[in-house]
């Protein structure tokens, strides 16, 4: 998997980004430091042993001084103390002398050194010489060697002056060669740690810019929301530190808001459309009411009109009036009484009687009314009003031929009462037909108005409020079905009923 | 997307940069910082400095200048034989070391080999001899003393130094002339370049040469046409003093035979016309070489002759 340092250091937390920060720029500060004072300590320690060679140098000449001395003493007086200090200082000497350089150079200072090398070793060789033909009391021997030994020392002492005069030189200019080093090293220690402070301001602007930017980015778009404007977009930042948590967090704000709106919008909407609706119903409600007020102050006058008119037909031996004028006073009656009411199928049934006698009085032969009703009582309670309508609006249509034939059924299912009302009109239109499920399904009393026959007298209300009490009665939405006649003519309301209910 | 791309390549410039700037810090504090920072103060010579032989020129104050050329043509070709080559001679004229002391002080220093300049035949010094080294081979020059320990003697040959002397008067004096040898010594080196000059300039007829021991108040010189030829370097010296002083110097020309600075002074300020001497530097690098040769091959040629060097009056 290809490694992307990018990418690495941006899913990292900002905790841990800050604190790498702050540990780089610890190290840069502890190297720039460590590096200066190894620096300062190392020129103050070089610059301390300047003259260390001079100083050696000086030991040196002090140990051949005393070689000599000593070796003086012994040919002179031939002591045990001397003969011990020719040695020991010798030893001295040669310890010195052996660190000297030991071959020629064309170094000025290195030749010199090499020449006290070789006359050192002259003047060891021909003062052994002499201390030991002292020791063999060989006076010729000693007078020439002693005599070599000290040429030899001669030239040694005034060799070394002139090393010591090079090295001190030497020395002296090396001084001011380190002292302005040190001064070098002190300026570029501050220009390094000026650049280290540069990368450290740099590493923390990095750092702190790559931690602001999308803060900035969060800041401009929470002040979009807050005002109103969620059309903002979204950060869909992939990172996993704490700002890409705030992102996706706030991403998922968004995301809500814009959804919750929705919602609010999509409320609203139902409950603007729903207070239509409510408004529409108070207008037919308050119609209704306005209506039925008008009904129950007619029917008195009208029951009484009409029980004058039967006891009138009474009277006047006129059974026939008298009694189609008691069958169209129940009706009336039953029709203002049992509104807003549950009744049974019978007495539905009974309604229809009523209803049926009344019609067959107005259209005489023209109309025939078929029922076929099963033995038996039918207790379950409907919707007043429910099967007249029906049978009103079949008649209607019926009525539309030369003769009208309607047929009211009621047969017994398994768990069903389905009552049918078959007509033999030319049927109803299947636009029409799905426009009246439509309504009822949208809860309205009203057909659309070019589903509506332009001869009709009615807008499809009443047979549309039978199905739609039916289904507020039972709640359901297959009790009641329109289909084509049973021979192929007309129009069948069919209605099941729960036997049960 | 645009903004994404846009931050990824700042991101990757701050990153270069960052990059460029810490490289940058580490090789100038690599390159510049310890180099210029870093003290010395021990003594860490050059081993390249280093040689593997010593020797010494050595000789009187005398002949200092002499020897500081031979030193010049030893030193040309000592880096060949990784050798460093040291000149010994006394620092003043008050400082009066003999030969002697300046041998010892070379064998003090147990060199590995010397050149040193014979003031004399007579009396010359003797090297010591030390049990825990070997002998030092020696090559002299100036005057060959026989008795002195040596592996080559680099000498002039008197018979072509006249020669040579001869056509240098001749060139001067085309027309003819007078030639007058001073010669004060009677030794066989005088007289053999003696013979040699006049061998050389008696085919010429237009040219008169005398021998003359020193040059005297009563010596009187014709016209212009006049040479002096000395056949030592102290000779030439005492000529051109007592020339200058007794005739004006259109009349004469001195050759001389010598090179010291004493000499030098003489010809810069034209009382010496002309000074014939053996090639300094042509004689240090023949005795480094000859001192070479012996040391690998355990001889060497005993006598060798140096070059002659003439050198003229700018005026």
């Amino acid at each position: 998997m290809k490694f992307e340092p990018i990418n690495y250091i941006r899913n990292k937390s900002l905790r841990w980004r800050i604190m790498i920060c702050i540990g780089i720029a610890i190290i840069m500060l502890a190297a720039t430091l460590l590096t200066t004072t190894r620096m300062s300590y190392y020129s103050i320690q070089n610059l301390g042993d300047s003259y260390k060679s001079n100083s050696e140098l000086t030991h040196f000449s002090q140990a051949v001084s005393t070689t000599e001395k000593a070796m003086e003493n012994y040919v002179n007086y031939r002591t045990f103390e001397s003969i011990d200090a020719y040695y020991n200082s010798r030893t001295k000497v040669e310890d010195y002398y052996s660190s000297f350089q030991d071959f020629p150079s064309k170094n000025e200072v290195a030749h010199k050194e090499y020449i006290v090398h070789q006359l050192t070793d002259a003047f060891l060789y021909y003062s052994n010489l002499a201390i030991s033909a002292r020791r063999a009391n060989n006076e010729t021997e000693i007078s020439v060697n002693y005599k070599y030994a000290m040429d030899s020392y001669n030239y040694l002492t005034s060799q070394i002056l002139e090393l010591n005069n090079l090295q001190l030189q030497q020395n002296a200019a090396r001084y001011d060669e380190n002292q302005s080093r040190i001064v070098i090293s002190n300026t570029l220690s501050i220009i390094f740690f000026l650049v280290f402070s540069v990368m450290i301001f740099f590493v923390l602007y990095l750092t702190i810019t790559s931690i602001m930017e999308p803060l900035a980015d969060i800041s401009e778009v929470a002040h979009k929301v807050a005002r109103r404007n969620f059309d903002v977009p979204l950060f869909n930042r992939t990172t996993n530190d704490e700002i890409g948590t705030i992102c996706t967090a706030f991403d998922r704000m968004i995301i809500s808001i814009r959804e919750y709106i929705d919602t609010i919008w999509e409320k609203a909407r139902t409950e603007a459309e729903l207070k239509e609706k409510e408004i529409e119903m108070q207008a037919l409600y308050t119609d209704a009411q306005l209506r039925a007020l008008q009904n129950q102050v007619n029917p008195h006058f009208l029951f009484n009109t009409l029980n004058t008119g039967a006891q009138l037909a009474m009277m006047e031996n006129a059974d026939k009036t008298c009694y189609f004028i008691e069958q169209v006073a129940d009706f009336f009656r039953y029709n203002i009484q049992q509104q807003q009411r549950m009744v049974s199928i019978d007495e539905e049934l009974g309604l229809v009687d009523n209803f049926v006698y009344i019609m067959k009085v107005r259209f005489g032969n023209r109309l025939e009314f078929t029922k076929e009703i099963p033995d038996g009582t039918f207790p379950q309670q409907i919707p007043s009003m429910t099967l007249q309508p029906l049978v009103e609006n079949c008649i209607k249509h019926g009525l539309k031929n030369t003769k009208g034939k309607v047929t009211l059924k009621v047969e017994i299912e398994d768990k069903y009462i389905v009552i049918s009302v078959n007509d033999n009109g030319e049927g109803m239109p299947e636009k029409t037909r799905e426009a009246v499920f439509k309504a009822v399904a949208s809860e309205t009393t009203r057909l659309p108005q070019d589903v509506l026959d332009d001869n009709s007298t009615h807008n499809g209300t009443g047979l549309i409020s039978v199905f739609l009490r039916l289904q507020l009665q039972f709640h359901r939405y297959d009790l009641f079905d329109i289909t084509g006649g049973d021979n192929g003519e007309g129009t069948k309301f069919i209605i099941k009923v729960p036997k049960h209910v | 997307m645009e903004k994404k791309t846009a931050r990824l390549l700042k991101w990757t410039l701050l990153i270069i940069s960052f990059t460029a700037l810490l490289i940058f810090s580490i090789v100038f504090y690599a390159s510049f910082l310890s180099s210029r920072a870093k003290i010395q103060n021990k003594d860490e010579y050059n081993p390249a400095d280093t040689a593997l032989y010593h020797i010494i020129i050595t000789g009187t104050y005398e002949n200092q200048s002499f020897l500081k050329e031979v030193y010049d043509g030893a030193s040309k070709i000592a880096g060949e034989y990784k050798t460093v080559v040291d000149l010994h001679v006394p620092s003043s004229q008050a400082d009066k070391e003999t030969l002697q002391n300046l041998l010892d002080y070379c064998a003090f220093l147990n060199a590995d080999g010397i050149i040193i300049y014979m003031d004399s035949a007579e009396n010359p010094p003797v090297l010591l001899k030390r049990s825990d080294s070997p002998d030092i081979p020696i090559v002299t020059t100036g005057q060959f003393s026989p008795t002195m320990h040596q592996i080559s003697y680099i000498g002039t040959n008197n018979w072509e130094l006249g020669k040579k002397i001869a056509e240098e008067t001749q060139n001067y004096l085309p027309v003819g002339g007078t030639v007058y040898i001073i010669s004060e010594s009677a030794d066989s080196n005088s007289n053999a370049l003696i013979s040699s000059i006049q061998s050389s300039l008696q085919d010429n007829q237009d040219i008169t040469t005398t021998v003359i021991e020193k040059i005297t108040p009563e010596l009187a010189i014709e016209g212009r046409n006049n040479i002096f030829i000395s056949l030592t370097e102290d000779e030439t010296i005492l000529s051109a003093q007592l020339l200058s002083e007794q005739f004006d110097d259109f009349r004469y020309k001195l050759i001389g035979i010598g090179g010291n600075e004493v000499c030098q002074l003489y010809l810069q300020k034209g009382w010496i016309g002309e000074l014939v001497s053996l090639d300094p530097e042509k004689m240090g690098e023949t005795a480094i070489r000859e001192l070479f040769e012996y040391r690998t091959k355990g001889y060497a040629n005993s006598y060798i002759t140096a070059e002659v060097k003439i050198t003229k009056a700018q005026r």
